[in-house]
């Protein structure tokens, strides 16, 4: 077993996870927290997610702790736009039900955890690549609000957008 | 019916997801739901890309006709990338390629012209009637765009005529003129040329780039005028321009053009001559070294890196000539000012331009060199004239 300094994060609904340093700062929110802490005993609350959500995220957390850190803000923008590949791992990882799924990216949210955020919203924006407006609806459970004639006017709106 | 946790998320989360998605689902997000179609709508005008290859399928002209229609979408628009190179483009050579659309689809950007106050209206409608492709663009760069990346390729740039004009009246003249672009926060420029053109003159057209307030880079092909003049009484002072590339522009009007940056870092140039232009006065085979000289010694206390090209063009391989018909390349003067550009740390040059075509024995690197470079190419353009 490593030295390395654990630490206990509460979840919360008040359960308990003790995790290595280096896990726990992959959320950048824990990392500045225990900056300004020093060396602390006391268990870290974390009001916004709850046990399962929690568990999940120091699974991904555990699974990454060596990853090198992403490249400067720029590079990563473009790498944005132009792929939406997830690691085969991460695939297998996200593959939950769609109120977990929105749970760990909200969690990866609060947390400050950047690269489980971009693996989520890739997971969604994967989720609604290639389908039709309707087939999108359904997918994530949206009303539609628009008129016929508002579709109509849409369309043509963004015409020049689908010329290939 | 319960929530959607899509539509439930921070509306930066949800702005997250739609970045990755390409054009086509993004049209498809418009039509799912307002809410949305909102936050798509940003992401899919925030930067527009229109290719030559979409000729037919009037790509620029739908565009034109949403912006019109509503010009909230201009304001999220920041690059506008006009792409394409004229060489594949449907036309006979001599005669401009023209947009076709019909009556109903005109009415609008004719509409728009006809609300601005700029003089050279009726020309601009006409030439909207007429198809021409300048009139179209020059409409679409009147949106209210709220721009910091412009790339006009060729095939967008052959006639530059109604371009240039707007841009003079949005950055030149203060005067209000009902053409909206923003171009406060327009920080990077490309504005490309035809090689079919050569014999029109676009520099009126491009010098208006130079008025603007924050554009840092700017790569421009100038074409050589007969007389070299500024939109404006006074030429402008621009001290925000840290890179220049230029193109076409020869050694004599270098020096206008350089001469008005006041923080110029950057200067890539490439000298061009060729022999079916020739004249007396700008067009010649003589590589003036004295002008360039001059043009250099404006920015001797700015410039960082210094990128100069040469070449000798030909139209057609059949026009090549034979080898005692290769034109006679000469320098005149020395480039005496290189010794004293003390902060230029790289520089790319024509070994020509450092030691002439004969080069003294005597000469050596060290005296024509700036004192503290690091990074020297010396490229053998021109050497066939050796």
């Amino acid at each position: 077993m490593s030295g390395e300094e654990m630490i206990t994060l509460k979840s919360s609904d008040d359960v308990s996870f003790t995790v290595e340093r280096s896990v726990a700062e992959r959320s950048i929110l824990i990392k500045h927290l225990l900056e300004d802490l020093g060396t602390s005993t006391e268990p870290i609350p974390i009001p916004n997610v709850n046990e399962p959500v929690l568990n999940k995220v120091i699974e991904w957390s555990i699974h990454h702790k060596n990853d090198p850190p992403s490249t400067d803000d720029n590079d990563s923008e473009n790498n944005r736009r132009r792929t939406t590949d997830i690691d085969e791992w991460d695939q297998k990882f996200m593959q939950v039900d769609q109120e977990m799924l929105f749970e760990i990216i909200l969690a990866a949210n609060y947390l400050d955890i950047k690269p489980l955020l971009d693996v989520g919203c890739k997971t969604v924006a994967n989720m609604i690549k290639g389908k039709s407006p309707e087939e999108i609806r359904k997918t994530f459970n949206i009303q539609n609000d628009f008129t016929p004639e508002e579709e109509d006017q849409i369309r043509r709106e963004n015409e020049w957008a689908e010329d290939r | 019916m319960e929530d959607s946790r899509l539509l439930g998320c921070p509306v930066e989360i949800c702005c997250s997801v739609l970045e990755y998605l390409p054009r086509k689902d993004l049209c498809s997000i418009c039509l799912v739901n307002s809410h949305l179609r909102n936050l798509a709508e940003q992401i899919l005008y925030a930067k527009i890309l229109i290719s030559s290859r979409n000729w037919q399928s009037r790509t620029l002209t739908r565009l034109l006709r949403s912006l019109l229609r509503r010009p909230r979408l201009a304001t999220y628009v920041r690059s506008l990338y006009l792409h394409g190179s004229a060489y594949f483009m449907p036309y006979d050579v001599g005669k401009l390629p023209q947009i076709r659309v019909s009556g109903p689809e005109l009415e609008e950007p004719l509409a728009f012209v006809a609300s601005t106050t700029v003089p050279y209206r009726k020309d601009w409608l006409k030439q909207l009637r007429n198809g021409a492709i300048d009139a179209f663009v020059a409409a679409l760069l009147s949106q209210p765009m709220r721009l910091n990346f412009l790339r006009i390729e060729q095939a967008f740039f052959l006639d530059s005529y109604l371009i240039g004009m707007v841009f003079r009246s949005m950055f030149c003249e203060p005067q209000y003129c009902g053409l909206q672009l923003d171009f406060s926060r327009l920080e990077s420029v490309f504005l490309g040329r035809s090689y079919f053109n050569l014999n029109e003159n676009n520099t009126a057209d491009v010098l208006p780039m130079f008025y603007l307030p924050s554009v840092k880079k700017l790569l421009i092909d100038v074409e050589n005028p007969t007389t070299f003049s500024w939109p404006t009484v006074q030429p402008p002072s621009n001290s925000s321009i840290s890179v220049l590339n230029l193109l076409y522009v020869r050694e004599c009007f270098l020096g206008d053009l350089v001469s008005v940056t006041k923080g110029l870092n950057s200067l890539e140039w490439e000298w061009m001559y060729t022999p079916e232009l020739e004249d007396d006065k700008v067009q010649t085979p003589i590589i003036d070294l004295k002008r360039i000289n001059k043009a250099l010694y404006h920015v001797r206390e700015t410039l960082t890196d210094l990128t100069i090209w040469a070449q000798c063009l030909y139209g057609y391989p059949h026009d090549w000539p034979m080898w005692d018909d290769y034109p006679q390349l000469s320098t005149r003067g020395t480039l005496r000012v290189m010794t004293k550009l003390d902060k230029l740390t790289e520089l790319t040059i024509p070994i020509t331009f450092l030691l002439g075509f004969t080069p003294l024995l005597n000469r050596r690197m060290k005296d024509v060199l700036p004192p503290n470079i690091k990074d020297l190419t010396m490229t053998d353009d021109l050497c066939l004239f050796w």
